[in-house]
């Protein structure tokens, strides 16, 4: 390698240990000269870094093999944990619906419209520039859950006015590809939005909404397996209160809700 | 004695690196685990298998690009690999904001990327591939893989970092009362 500067292929080459020893020396000791390098190497560390973290749990679905004496305990434990979040995931269900505060038909309105255009136009992807921008617009705590794991896509990203709470809200749509829609609006003050997880219904409807620090957040969606959405709600509620991405159970969970669910085109 | 295959056991703790790959590949999850599981299929049926961690790794990654190649045009993947690897020179240090980065937006941005660009992101970041063997697996040389992953990463970078300066202003990040 020249006695340069190390060039943008050479960092990443180091960053990905590719580079021979006396190399990778001669880069490690240009980093300790160079700020600017020292931070394109941060960056590419933190890119990796980040790559490797949104990798996922894979569980093959074909027919098992018989089960070896060995693999029983962590059958039963796996048995267990499905009956645990089975458990949860009927206790929200039976929550008696409470009567619709006045904010509650604006965001409906929210949901049916986007709903509507969701249907009448192919969603498109979207940019992660208007998420991050959004989420700067409301502050940093903010949370934008990736709902992959219950296969819901990220579809929509949008201020819209919610005038029977405090003018403005974000919207963040959610689709299926079993036609479910999913609504989760976040409103920059909790005010009166309850402090627990209430449930609304209207009809086929289902609302979720309750409060986490100075937001309050309103889950929607029309049609929808009722113990799917009851888990969605439970699970982001737990979320919007802890501000951490979900753990592996809950991702599990949320999948195999998702599998044993109607679809929301039935 | 040689120890008897047991396709399962071998092949398990590469699935969900073979489904981040998958991913890159197809854009699309269900296609992505249905890849998966045609892979393990055709791979617990396979008579010849690799006996070396990493062979039997690059084997099992083949399989699921073969996979997803038979039901793709071939022809348009290996063209915008070509167009890939053309360009000026690449020896510009990317600049910007590291607090952008994060899963979220790096999985929206890799969906923004050419195939052949996530792809080679996919083989090393996921699938751990080395620059020498994403080489032979995609069938060039290892400056190549170098030259195009700096390349791509340089581009993801610039998805995360541009996409959120056109898209709506920081300047919005008013209080909203």
């Amino acid at each position: 390698m020249s006695a340069t500067r190390p060039s943008w292929e050479q960092l990443n080459a180091y960053v990905d240990g590719e580079l021979s020893v006396s190399d990778a020396a001669t880069v490690a000791r240009a980093l300790a000269d160079d700020k600017l390098l020292a931070e394109a190497v941060a960056t590419l560390s933190r890119l990796k870094a980040s790559t490797q973290e949104g990798i996922e749990p894979f569980a093959l679905a074909s027919t098992r093999p018989r089960v070896r004496p060995w693999r029983r305990v962590a059958v039963a434990a796996s048995v267990a944990a499905v009956l645990i979040v089975a458990t949860v995931a009927s206790l929200v269900p039976q929550m008696t619906p409470a009567a619709p505060p006045a904010w509650l038909a604006g965001a409906w309105q929210v949901h049916d419209t986007w709903a509507q255009e969701e249907i009448a136009s192919p969603p498109a992807p979207v940019d992660s520039g208007v998420v991050l921008a959004t989420s700067y617009r409301f502050g940093p705590q903010i949370f934008l859950p990736d709902l992959s794991d219950a296969r819901l896509t990220l579809s929509s990203l949008e201020i819209v006015a919610l005038p029977d709470v405090r003018g403005e809200a974000l919207h963040i749509g959610y689709l299926g590809n079993r036609g479910c829609q999913v609504s989760l609006i976040v409103t920059p003050e909790s005010g009166d939005m309850p402090a627990d997880l209430v449930r609304y219904d209207r009809g086929a409807g289902r609302g979720y909404a309750w409060r986490s620090g100075e937001h309050g957040y309103l889950l929607l969606a029309e049609g929808m397996d009722e113990a799917r959405l009851a888990l969605l709600a439970e699970t982001l509620h737990r979320a919007t209160l802890e501000l951490r991405p979900f753990d592996p159970d809950t991702r599990t969970a949320l999948r195999e809700s998702r599998e044993r669910s109607i679809p929301c085109l039935s | 004695m040689a120890a008897q295959y047991d396709p399962r056991r071998r092949i398990e703790p590469y699935l969900s690196r073979l489904f981040g790959y998958a991913l890159s590949l197809a854009q699309d999850r269900e296609q992505a685990r249905d890849l998966v599981q045609d892979c393990a299929l055709r791979a617990f049926s396979a008579t010849r298998v690799p006996e070396d961690a990493a062979a039997f790794r690059a084997w099992l990654f083949r399989i699921l690009r073969n996979a997803f190649l038979d039901g793709q045009k071939h022809r348009a993947v290996r063209a915008a690999a070509a167009d890939d690897d053309g360009g000026g020179p690449n020896d510009e240090i990317w600049r910007g904001d590291d607090r952008l980065i994060s899963v979220l937006t790096v999985r929206l941005g890799m969906a923004k990327l050419s195939p052949a660009h996530r792809e080679v992101i996919a083989l090393v970041d996921i699938g751990g591939f080395s620059y020498e063997e994403a080489g032979d697996f995609l069938g060039v040389p290892l400056g190549t893989v170098m030259s195009r992953l700096s390349r791509a990463r340089c581009a993801l970078l610039a998805i995360i970092s541009e996409s959120r300066v056109q898209s709506l202003p920081i300047a919005a990040k008013r209080a909203v009362k």
